[in-house]
């Protein structure tokens, strides 16, 4: 941190945590170890914060975090602007919140960016060297791939400054009593036996997505968005939550006067698997005023005849529940 | 789908329109506050014990039919019984929801037989008994937070 300022106390950071979560809707709740404080162990003395755009203040905080000498913006995540259903039209396109203007803008700041692509990966073309992130990592299970595997892209002069964070087989050059010498990347970081049967099904499920093609997969994601968003508004005391502008193939709402658990154990007989929770985000729930949600998300291998049976189910369950 | 009429009965579904007790109590003798972290529920419970007697109860909170529906028929159940008999209650439906082999005792249930449902469906077996949980704590210390976790 700068030298020629005081150093945080854990009374200001605390001051600034509260003041940063007051100010917007759009700060990630970071983990205990990620802040430091007694007891743990802080990866260095700033204050390391998430941004997530809850509606169109997402560019606006970063802007604010960045002015702070105690905050390093550490993750971005898919950043998006409010939108009117009637505006509704949707074209896929690579970097759907503004991903590149931020990017450009932490790096204006000297602010390393790691974008998180686990949920975008599947849906789209990701070009890591126009966007110019520092790092891109993303799950296997995501792309139809492994469980257990997943990809790190860093930028090679940042992998080269970061030492081993694990011992083993393969991630040393040499050994001797003077020095030990590493090995190349990606070797550095791959140390003992490696994952071989993931990284071969892993490889495969990418080249299956590259041969069904991103621009196909767009289109029949965009085509089933516009069909379900069209569809699941006919609904009685049916919202919509979560509007985009160039959102991804998913649908999350709540019904009016149904538990999205309820909502859930009664498609799961119908053979229609959603997710229904707070989806490891309950800033945002608290944002929308709702305890849960229902979210439908939709892939390349989804189709038309699945919404119906998911529009017909709904309805049902607002007959079942309406008494 | 005949599992599905079993867990989601009428009783239910009514009680989960139309909550009995719902709301707080103040003053309270009693009070704890229950969580099930993974799916968000949430449900306060207020009782009111005089000479050993629950002379009043009632619930808040947010959660699925079937939770909510079992806070208001716990509620209902409850007002009236000694703090040892909603005790012996809470064994009872326990046992009614978690234990396969379990043969409910009708007479001792009451309206309570509706949640028999709930044991082929596991993961719902914290819906129905979170209230039953954050009662007994209520009953054991004043104020107290819970967990089916």
């Amino acid at each position: 941190m700068n030298k020629k300022t005081s150093p945080p106390t854990s009374a200001s950071r605390r001051k600034f945590m509260k003041s940063a979560a007051l100010s917007a809707a759009g700060i990630m709740i970071v983990p205990r170890h990620v802040l430091g404080g007694p007891g743990y162990t802080a990866p260095s003395d700033k204050v390391n914060v998430g941004v997530v755009g809850v509606g169109g203040r997402g560019r606006r905080n970063v802007e604010a975090l960045l002015q702070l000498d105690e905050v390093q913006v550490t993750a971005i995540a898919d950043p998006a602007e409010y939108w009117e259903l009637y505006d509704f039209y949707y074209q896929s396109e690579a970097g759907r919140g503004p991903v590149k203007e931020m990017i450009d803008l932490a790096h204006e700041y000297d602010a390393p960016v790691l974008l998180d692509g686990a949920q975008s990966v599947p849906h789209m073309a990701v070009d890591v060297q126009e966007l110019d992130c520092d790092f891109f990592v993303f799950s296997g299970h995501k792309v139809f791939g492994p469980t257990g595997i997943g990809v790190l892209y860093g930028k090679e002069a940042l992998l080269e400054d970061m030492p081993p964070y694990q011992g083993g087989g393969d991630m040393i050059l040499s050994v001797t009593f003077d020095k030990t010498v590493f090995n190349e990347l990606p070797f550095k970081f791959e140390a003992g036996t490696p994952n071989i049967a993931g990284t071969i099904g892993l490889g495969e499920a990418l080249n299956y997505l590259s041969t069904v093609g991103f621009d196909a997969i767009g289109a029949h994601e965009d085509h089933l968005l516009r069909y379900a968003t069209e569809q699941l508004k006919a609904i009685e005391g049916l919202r919509i939550i979560g509007t985009a502008a160039k959102k991804a193939s998913l649908v999350s709402f709540d019904i009016e006067g149904v538990h999205p658990h309820d909502i859930g154990q009664f498609l799961d007989f119908e053979g229609l698997a959603v997710r229904t929770g707070h989806h490891c985000t309950q800033p945002v729930m608290d944002r929308f005023e709702v305890p849960a949600t229902t979210r439908a998300s939709f892939a390349l291998y989804n189709t038309t005849d699945e919404i119906d049976r998911l529009v017909a189910g709904l309805k049902n369950i607002v007959e079942i529940f309406k008494g | 789908m005949d599992e599905l009429k079993e867990l989601y009965q009428q009783v239910i579904l009514d009680h989960n329109r139309a909550p009995r007790n719902f709301g707080t109590l103040e003053p309270h003798t009693h009070a704890a506050e229950g969580d099930n972290p993974l799916c968000g529920d949430h449900i306060d419970i207020f009782i009111n014990v005089k000479d050993g007697v629950i002379e009043d109860i009632k619930f808040s909170g947010e959660g699925c039919a079937i939770s909510k529906a079992s806070a208001s028929l716990m509620t209902s159940v409850l007002k009236g019984k000694t703090v040892e008999e909603a005790r012996k209650m809470f064994e009872e439906f326990h046992d009614l929801v978690t234990k396969d082999d379990y043969l409910p005792d009708f007479d001792k249930l009451g309206k309570l037989a509706v949640f028999a449902g709930v044991r082929t469906f596991p993961v719902r077996v914290k819906c129905a008994s979170l209230a039953w949980h954050t009662m007994l704590q209520a009953l054991k210390e004043e104020e107290q937070m819970v967990s089916t976790e």
